[in-house]
């Protein structure tokens, strides 16, 4: 078998050069607007063609003749959302898939790209990809449901509505801890938490990367936690921009652990009967595993300079979708009502805040917003957008592989 | 041959008319056709994508401002090579890369040689069944050993409780012997040996007798004569298992990400999976660059090197003896050494995942905890897998295991034919340019590890490609790159195959007029019907439990059951992961023996 290869490259270039090059211009997502994007955005009501009031039993007409929708969902929590819409409104069948943010966007990046026309509804975070990148190359486009535009303020519902703020937190095992063993995020720079933090490499996480890029954005609360945690001014090292940078080096250097997702890092801190366990990083929505009894922990809210950090998670209409008004109900679906909703009973959990003002209840369990508010910052895409990469370099740069 | 002759070839230019009876010649005809697919499934792909390395994406927006889509830049590759990310981008995954490969390949030559000879060359007991049992592993995912590692040797630093290990003996597991290049060194070396056994043992097989005894006739001990005939007759073949192992084991997806990223060790394979998933689609390509590089030039060393020597001639006549060295007082407790690696290297992982998958809370290993829960139950118990169902009623499952069985038939089948027709063009044109070059480059695909294959497919199907529409996401695509990736050996197998058919038997079929596909159909597949079956049969296995090479292309409607694996195992729900894999691992072995029925009952017909 192995005697063929020398003169494979011969025998290569035979043939492939004049294939190659015919196809070889990659085609790349267009600024300009195709002729059936216009059409589609005619026919589907969308974009500049968006009426002031929705007729909501025209769309739902519409809507059971398209007679399916294809969700492309980062929460393991729409099936359940699937099934409430399908009692709802039988005869439209729901195709939801449930992949993690990255799958999603780049599936709806490449399907847009290769003029794949599947997806219909976009439901997943990442907002400075989101935000700069898809909604610009016009691969999604903005629906909000006219009853709730005056509900839910405009920075989001502009320029793609947000279903609800995810929260990232720093969580414990409530078992061995009483309370919560560390007060700030330098603790996890610590030598007595060496090893001990689990994380989702942020080369694997949007929510983490654009965390960190919030972290950087506020570099100088990170340079006065310092002084709280330590005692001293901070000495910043020569290539460490600012703080924030530091506490970058400093946690990859005290070897956190990689979880292969949030739920591997939750488990890992909520197990039960352990005697020396870790902390993670999370999405403090995962508290409602301890309120099924599955895990204990808790979120450390009261650390410096930052308890949580807000992340958007957005509800949009992919380009030139096959069952557009099926898409708009859906996406009005899993925006619930002012009680909750059957839609969005799923995500009416702790630790995940719904976008509209005037809901009447609250999840049980997590802090109020009003509460956590003051402790939390929100990821801002532009920001995000803007350093990742960066940040993303340096954190590759300083990781210490082995 | 029946050439046509078009109507108006009259008019035609007699030089004309002898290229057309040319390529209208079937053989030739196929030959063209069988080219031209092969070009366009790997030699187009793999330029693709180095033509992506080289301009712009719209991706790259967050690592560089000022440039137009789609120009020439060498400023990926400037990045990767000689940025401040290079080293953690690319020199040390290519250097734990190389360790672990090398490592694992030794491994595998360590194990699967002795074994080879004890098995072909000793009077060993039961050494039909054994030879059987030996090569379990290599009809098994390459990560269940590593699942089955996590299930004993886990400790805290993957939180909560610790495996089995630890819970036997209250030991926490060092962190070197749970994750990184020790675990996977051992669970791919595990893995591949059988690999290496089943080419040294072929090998080991041929050796004439003969050879042997006219070294003992020379007064050589048995010592010598293993060192100085049968080693060296040996030899190529055992450098040639090294490098097609080594080869294989570069492109390895499964097991390093398992155990390797808990202690953040990161291969080339995993690497660029990183990559290719942020969106950073050029690091990714240029990831994949260097493993068809650096699998090329193993390769190619390893021609250097022996060359020539490839093989000797040891098989003369009808004379071929196979003496079996007597083991004497050594019989029975090599026999008991045999049987304990085959407990300890493939029952024992499977029954630790089936155990693992029956235990209700994690890692408590009482009795009491035993359940069928993950199997059968209807599911909505939030306290267990997020209220999941269990397998056997779960859509996703089936879903998966009816697109691995689609998968697997359908590329098996393709590939077999695919293979046969090989045969028949390159055997038929034995000697000519045209079947060199066609023999030569339907071995390419060897040279492009599996992960990389993924990546170039995505490159090069991710838009529309003159008349073929985008292919991404869509099954088609699945099956286009597993036929692709296995066309090397069934093509093998069906040069072998069309070997054994005289040329007389389709000659005569020409004489009496029948046309080509009448004698095709009629002549050839019959005969070599027990070289498709063998063909289909390695398709079959390598593609219902390929993880590396489908990856990157499966989405949620694609899924298959090792894609499904990896994702639970992602979301921490490894009693489900675990109980995919025995049923993968019994998919497979039903399959196989579905196959050799069928395969035996139309022989005999």
């Amino acid at each position: 078998m192995i005697r063929q290869v020398s003169s494979l490259t011969c025998a290569l270039t035979i043939g492939v050069l004049a294939v190659a090059l015919a196809g070889t211009t990659p085609s790349l997502g267009a600024p300009a607007m195709s002729e059936a994007q216009q059409k589609w955005l005619l026919e589907a009501k969308l974009g500049p063609h968006s009426p002031a009031t929705h007729d909501w039993a025209a769309i739902e007409a519409a809507a059971r003749k398209e007679g399916k929708v294809v969700v492309y969902s980062s929460s393991s929590r729409i099936p359940a959302a699937a099934k409430s819409f399908e009692a709802a409104y039988p005869g439209i069948k729901v195709e939801a898939f449930d992949m993690g943010t990255v799958e999603v966007i780049s599936k709806v990046k490449e399907e847009v790209r290769a003029r794949v026309r599947t997806g219909d509804v976009f439901f997943a975070g990442d907002p400075p990809t989101v935000i700069f990148e898809m909604v610009p190359r016009r691969m999604l486009w903005n629906f909000v449901p006219s009853e709730l535009v005056g509900l839910i303020p405009k920075e989001l519902r502009e320029p793609l509505l947000v279903q609800r703020l995810g929260t990232r937190v720093v969580i414990y095992n409530s078992e061995v801890y009483k309370t919560p063993p560390i007060t700030s995020w330098w603790d996890l720079t610590k030598p007595q938490w060496k090893g001990k933090v689990q994380i989702k490499d942020i080369f694997e996480s949007g929510e983490n990367l654009s965390m960190m890029a919030t972290f950087v954005k506020h570099a100088d609360h990170f340079a006065s936690s310092y002084k709280d945690a330590f005692g001293k001014e901070i000495v910043l090292d020569k290539d460490c921009p600012n703080a924030a940078f530091q506490w970058i080096r400093n946690f990859l250097k005290n070897d956190p652990v990689f979880a292969g997702s949030d739920g591997d890092a939750t488990r890992a801190v909520g197990t039960r009967g352990q005697k020396d366990p870790p902390l993670a990083t999370v999405d403090y929505a995962k508290y409602r595993d301890v309120m099924a009894g599955r895990f204990v922990f808790e979120p450390a809210l009261d650390i410096k300079p930052v308890g949580a950090v807000f992340y958007q998670t957005y509800l949009g209409i992919i380009d030139q979708a096959p069952h557009p008004n099926a898409a708009k109900l859906m996406i009005r679906w899993l925006m619930g009502d002012s009680r909750g909703g059957k839609g969005y009973e799923p995500f009416f959990v702790p630790g995940d805040y719904p976008v509209r003002t005037g809901m009447l209840e609250f999840p049980r369990g997590a802090v109020p917003m009003a509460v956590l508010k003051n402790k939390a910052w929100t990821i801002d895409p532009m920001y995000a957008y803007e350093h990742g990469a960066k940040i993303l370099d340096f954190w590759v740069a300083n990781q210490r592989r082995r | 041959m029946a050439a046509l002759n078009p109507p108006w070839s009259s008019a035609l230019h007699p030089h004309m008319r002898r290229l057309w009876r040319a390529i209208t010649t079937p053989r030739i005809l196929l030959s063209l056709v069988l080219c031209a697919l092969l070009i366009y499934l790997v030699g187009v792909p793999l330029l693709r994508i180095a033509w992506a390395t080289i301009t712009w994406h719209p991706e790259d927006a967050r690592v560089a401002r000022g440039f137009e889509e789609g120009a020439f830049t060498l400023f990926h590759w400037k990045r990767t090579f000689l940025g401040t990310v290079s080293n953690e981008l690319v020199y040390r995954p290519f250097l734990n890369t190389v360790v672990t490969s090398a490592g694992a390949t030794l491994m595998a030559l360590l194990i699967g040689c002795p074994l080879a000879w004890l098995l072909t060359r000793t009077d060993l007991p039961g050494r039909r069944l054994l030879g059987g049992l030996i090569t379990i592993p290599f009809i098994l995912p390459s990560w269940t050993i590593a699942l089955a590692w996590l299930v004993v040797f886990r400790n805290s630093r993957l939180g909560g409780a610790g495996g089995l290990f630890e819970y036997m003996t209250g030991v926490a597991t060092p962190n070197w012997l749970a994750y990184g290049p020790v675990p996977i060194i051992i669970a791919m070396g595990l893995h591949y040996y059988a690999f290496t056994f089943i080419l040294v043992s072929g090998a080991l097989a041929s050796v004439d007798s003969h050879l042997e005894e006219s070294g003992e006739i020379l007064g050589a001990n048995r010592w010598k004569i293993l060192k100085k005939i049968t080693l060296p007759l040996v030899l190529p073949a055992i450098l040639s298992a090294f490098i097609l192992t080594f080869s294989r084991s570069l492109g390895t997806f499964g097991t390093p990400i398992f155990l390797g990223r808990p202690v953040g060790y990161y291969t080339l394979a995993t690497t660029l999976y990183n990559n290719l998933r942020m969106g950073f689609k050029a690091s990714a390509y240029i990831l994949a660059v260097v493993l068809v590089v650096l699998s090329a030039l193993t390769i190619y060393g390893n021609q250097r090197l022996i060359g020539t020597r490839k093989s000797f001639v040891t098989i003369s006549g009808r004379g071929l003896r196979v003496r079996l060295t007597p083991l004497r007082g050594w019989r029975y407790p090599l026999l008991i050494l045999v049987l304990a690696f085959v407990l300890v290297c493939v029952l024992v992982p499977l029954l630790l995942l089936v155990w693992q998958s029956l235990m209700l809370e994690e890692n408590n290993y009482s009795l009491g905890n035993l359940s069928l829960h993950y199997w059968i139950s209807e599911g909505g118990n939030r306290r267990y897998a997020e209220g999941e169902a269990g397998l056997l009623r779960s859509w996703l499952v089936l879903g998966a295991a009816k697109n691995s069985i689609a998968l697997s038939v359908i590329t098996a089948g393709l590939v077999g034919l695919l293979g046969l027709l090989l045969g028949y063009a390159i055997v038929k044109g034995r000697g000519t340019r045209l079947s060199r070059a066609l023999e030569q480059i339907s071995f390419l695909p060897y040279l492009v590890p599996s992960i990389a294959f993924g990546a170039v497919y995505i490159a090069m199907f991710a838009s529309p490609l003159g008349p073929i529409p985008a292919l991404y996401g869509t099954f088609a695509l699945l099956v286009l790159v597993c036929v692709a990736k296995n066309l090397p050996f069934s093509s093998r197998t069906g040069v072998s195959s069309m070997l054994q058919v005289g040329q007389e038997l389709e000659e005569a079929a020409v004489m009496s007029g029948a046309s080509w596909t009448a004698r095709f159909r009629r002549i050839i597949v019959p005969l070599t019907l027990s070289g498709f079956v063998a063909g289909f049969l390695l398709t079959f296995i390598s593609t219902i439990r390929d993880l590396s090479l489908i990856i990157l292309l499966v989405t949620p409607s694609t899924r298959v059951l090792p894609s499904l694996i990896f994702r639970y195992n992602e979301q921490g729900f490894t009693q489900f992961a675990n109980g995919i894999v025995i049923i993968l691992v019994a998919l497979s072995l039903a399959g196989q023996w579905l196959i050799r029925r069928i395969g035996k009952k139309e022989a005999t017909q």
